[in-house]
């Protein structure tokens, strides 16, 4: 069986300078990895790459063998936020069968089987009373589920989320990784976040990227994984209440002297 | 004349038909228009299209089919552009738009002799529709009617979440390129009827009326044709009957609508 993810010698720009330099990553099957790094370390771009919304300058990216493209089946992915949509009239419904729409590559209707396999995530996720409220009417938690929901609607081997717990707080992310540790008995699971805390507690592997990537077996938030991700900007503005208050005793012992 | 007795008469019925066929494919086509954020491109395509006008009273061509055409190849040109993310993108279409404009003056200018019809060009006039016009209308209106029909799902995907789209598999470009044809077919039955300089009036106002009652994407398009339907029989009434132009009666009375009903809903607001 091949890997879910396997990225060879990766390098990325959009202008001059390079986001992401020689990234080599393989993440095995049921893998539950989290990419972290500070905002504008290349995070959500390596993410972006993965689901082939962006092609890789240099370097070869494989889904199950796979270039990203070709490998729509395989994916799920849950985006941080909607930005330009807001105002969009659509059901929570609506939104969830958008996750059916890869069955169906020129025009026709959703079948009673999506339907049903809309039914049976929503009930599983807790949002079938929501089935007719509009997307606009549920506060940013609920959102986050419908949109956890869609992406789980066409069994994917493996999900990716973007920062999913950013407007979820402290109780309601615990929720959520519980959630996504009862997925990840079948499936692979890809989480970006900036949020070292309560991940750390769930993840398998995590992957720090800054420019360049560093990927760690376990899930041990080392001082050094700190510096990686955060040392750079430490400087200018601290970034330590990115970091929340789960690992206290690793976070403390940084400060400006210690980097230098 | 009674009102009976003006619907009966010839160039009001074809006036009529071929507004109808125009509210169809715009009521359909200005809420993905908005919803994609891209009024500022439908304007740049109706106003370049002013440059096939100009064309076909130069060269002596149909003017109906040749700004068609014309304006099909404008529609690809700014596809292609806004398929990847430019920053100077909205320098690039306003370029577009008053080279379009102006190109088409000079053509003008250029022409043998005096063409009154300049104007109605400019700001419509349903009173020239040919029996020819009224085919193309039909044809363009089924094209639209039963390529959204097609794609309709896809369209919403690609509205709501353009990387969910990609992600899903669905081939986003083609689709850019399809949606781009289907805004300038609108665009040029538009241009017919209230003018290229008012195409943006009509395809947004509708919307925006339609947003304000409707819960579901489906129902503002609808909803959009059938005030499309309601704008252009008024407008063409008033019209006649005040002796105004066709075109900027018709968007006077989609903006009087508008205002009357944004209104009516903050004094309701008000008093609840």
């Amino acid at each position: 069986m091949q890997n879910p993810i396997e990225v060879k010698n990766l390098w990325f720009r959009y202008e001059k300078a390079w986001i992401l330099e020689d990234i080599n990553l393989t993440v095995p099957e049921r893998d539950f990895i989290a990419i972290l790094g500070p905002n504008g370390s290349g995070k959500t771009t390596l993410l972006k790459l993965l689901l082939g919304i962006l092609s890789p300058d240099k370097g070869e990216i494989y889904i199950f063998g796979k270039k990203p493209q070709n490998a729509f089946k395989h994916l799920g992915y849950m985006p941080q936020r909607l930005f330009h949509s807001l105002n969009f009239p659509v059901s929570v419904m609506d939104v969830v069968l958008m996750g059916k729409i890869k069955a169906h590559q020129i025009g026709g209707f959703y079948s009673n089987k999506d339907r049903n396999d809309a039914e049976n995530i929503l009930k599983q996720l807790n949002l079938w009373e929501l089935r007719d409220r509009l997307m606009t009417s549920l506060s940013q938690g609920q959102r986050q589920r419908v949109l956890i929901a869609r992406a789980l609607v066409s069994s994917p081997d493996i999900l990716f989320l973007d920062e999913p717990t950013s407007n979820i707080d402290e109780r309601g992310k615990s929720g959520f990784f519980e959630l996504l540790k009862e997925l990840n008995k079948n499936i692979t699971i890809v989480v970006v976040s900036h949020d070292i805390g309560v991940i750390s507690k769930y993840v398998k592997s995590v992957a720090c990227v800054n420019t360049k990537l560093f990927h760690h077996a376990k899930p041990d938030i080392s001082r050094e994984m700190l510096l990686t991700a955060y040392g750079s900007v430490l400087e200018s503005c601290c970034n330590l209440e990115l970091l929340t208050h789960d690992t206290p005793h690793k976070i403390y012992s940084l400060d400006k002297s210690d980097i230098k | 004349m009674t009102l009976i007795d003006v619907f009966y008469t010839g160039f009001m019925q074809k006036a009529l038909i071929a507004g109808v066929f125009a509210s169809i494919a715009c009521g359909i086509i200005g809420p993905l228009v908005v919803a994609n954020r891209m009024v500022f491109i439908a304007g740049g395509i109706s106003h370049a299209a002013y440059g096939g006008v100009g064309l076909a009273l130069f060269l002596g061509l149909p003017v109906f089919s040749t700004t068609l055409v014309y304006s099909f190849l404008i529609a690809l040109i700014i596809a292609s552009l806004t398929i990847k993310n430019i920053s100077d993108i909205e320098m690039i279409i306003g370029l577009i738009w008053s080279a379009g404009m102006s190109l088409g003056i000079i053509l003008m200018d250029l022409s043998p002799g005096y063409n009154a019809d300049i104007m109605s060009y400019l700001f419509g006039s349903l009173i020239v529709v040919s029996n020819f016009d009224i085919i193309i209308s039909v044809i363009l209106a089924l094209t639209v009617i039963i390529t959204t029909g097609l794609f309709y799902n896809q369209f919403l995907v690609l509205i709501y979440d353009k990387d969910f789209a990609i992600v899903s598999g669905i081939n986003v470009k083609l689709l850019h390129f399809i949606f781009n044809i289907m805004v300038a077919c609108s665009i040029v039955m538009l241009i017919r009827v209230v003018g290229l300089i008012l195409v943006i009036a009509m395809l947004t106002i509708p919307v925006y009326i339609a947003s304000i009652f409707c819960s579901s994407f489906f129902r503002i398009i609808i909803f959009s044709v059938l005030l499309n339907i309601l704008f252009i029989f008024s407008g063409l009434i008033f019209s006649y009957y005040f002796n105004l132009s066709t075109g900027a009666t018709i968007i006077a009375t989609g903006t009087i609508s508008l205002l009357f009903v944004m209104f009516t809903r903050i004094f309701i607001k008000k008093h609840e």
